[in-house]
């Protein structure tokens, strides 16, 4: 599988690996440590990072509390004291690497604990997603999607994760709903 | 070289172990300038009701805490570079654990090189072996 990264920020399509959230049956999209690696290389966050079990267990762990925090925003609800403590830790591990410029102006991130800075920088995203405008944040239109996806701007709000697919998607389906009525 | 024990109060988690493992390692050849292939790293687990600072055990005071021994040949390192590395280390272990008591000791141990040695040799005779015979 090819990772996709199209919902607006890191936090985000970290928390998009879990794909189809407002279905009965959501994909997990992150099932063994190999996949993680490969996400963690995609994103660009830990090219030669090898997580094992334990980093799976955890990055799933942030995963969910990213997804918990930033929803109770979108909700507007009081938001869940555990998993807000669970991503303020986990941005800690920003303090445990520096990033480097090489000559060709490459950034790389000089660290002994590859997960863990590559956890705090997901963690640490999600914080300014709060941080800047969370107004900006939102879900995926269509209904078993469930993203959730950062607008442009207020006043440009974003319906769809990605348009190639659940835009699409949904906009056959309304078609079919509207021919089906016509017919009847 | 260094042989390192590090206790922490806190659950036995095998990711927390490792990674502060490889950040005493990584510190510890960084700043007091060790090689990391012969740095050992013992890290144990003490529970929290069994870690006691001030008399209020560290579940009570709700923090985690440690203690970090490091043992290096006496003279080998300067007062500067142990208080770099005293500084160095509690930062990057308070980060890890989010957030220690301060209470949370590091202690670098000068031992006489002539009573410390890996592998059946003191450091004292690696010293004298490493060196050229004088003409």
């Amino acid at each position: 599988m090819t990772f996709s990264f199209h919902r607006g920020s890191l936090a985000l399509d970290f928390a998009g690996t879990v794909g189809s959230r407002a279905s009965e049956a959501p994909e997990e999209r992150l099932p063994d440590a190999d996949a993680l690696r490969r996400w963690l290389a995609e994103s660009g966050l830990a090219a030669d990072a090898r997580p094992d079990e334990a980093d799976l267990t955890a990055a799933r762990r942030l995963r969910e509390a990213i997804f918990r925090v930033l929803s109770d925003s979108i909700d507007g609800g009081r938001v869940d004291a555990g998993s807000l403590a669970a991503v303020n830790h986990a941005a800690e591990g920003l303090k445990l690497g520096a990033p480097q410029l090489d000559a060709r102006l490459q950034v790389r991130w000089v660290t002994d604990v590859p997960l863990a800075v590559a956890l705090g920088r997901i963690a640490a995203d999600a914080i300014e997603l709060l941080a800047r405008e969370p107004e900006r944040l939102g879900r995926c239109a269509r209904e078993d999607c469930g993203a959730l996806i950062l607008s442009r701007s207020r006043s440009e709000r974003r319906r769809w994760c990605s348009m190639e697919l659940c835009g699409n998607r949904a906009k056959v389906a309304a078609y079919r709903a509207r021919s089906r009525t016509r017919r009847s | 070289m260094p042989m390192i024990t590090l206790q922490i109060a806190a659950e036995p988690d095998d990711r927390l172990a490792r990674d502060a493992a490889r950040l005493v390692t990584g510190r510890v050849a960084e700043i007091l300038g060790k090689d990391p292939k012969v740095t050992a790293v013992a890290v144990e687990f003490i529970p929290r009701k069994h870690w006691y600072i001030g008399g209020r055990s560290t579940e009570e005071i709700g923090k985690a805490a440690f203690f970090l021994d490091v043992r290096i040949s006496d003279g080998t390192n300067t007062k500067d570079e142990k208080a770099r590395f005293v500084a160095a280390m509690f930062a990057a272990l308070d980060a890890l654990l989010g957030g220690v008591d301060p209470e949370s000791y590091v202690h670098v141990d000068d031992v006489r090189a002539d009573a410390y040695g890996y592998g059946g040799l003191t450091q004292e005779r690696r010293y004298v072996q490493s060196r050229p015979v004088a003409a």
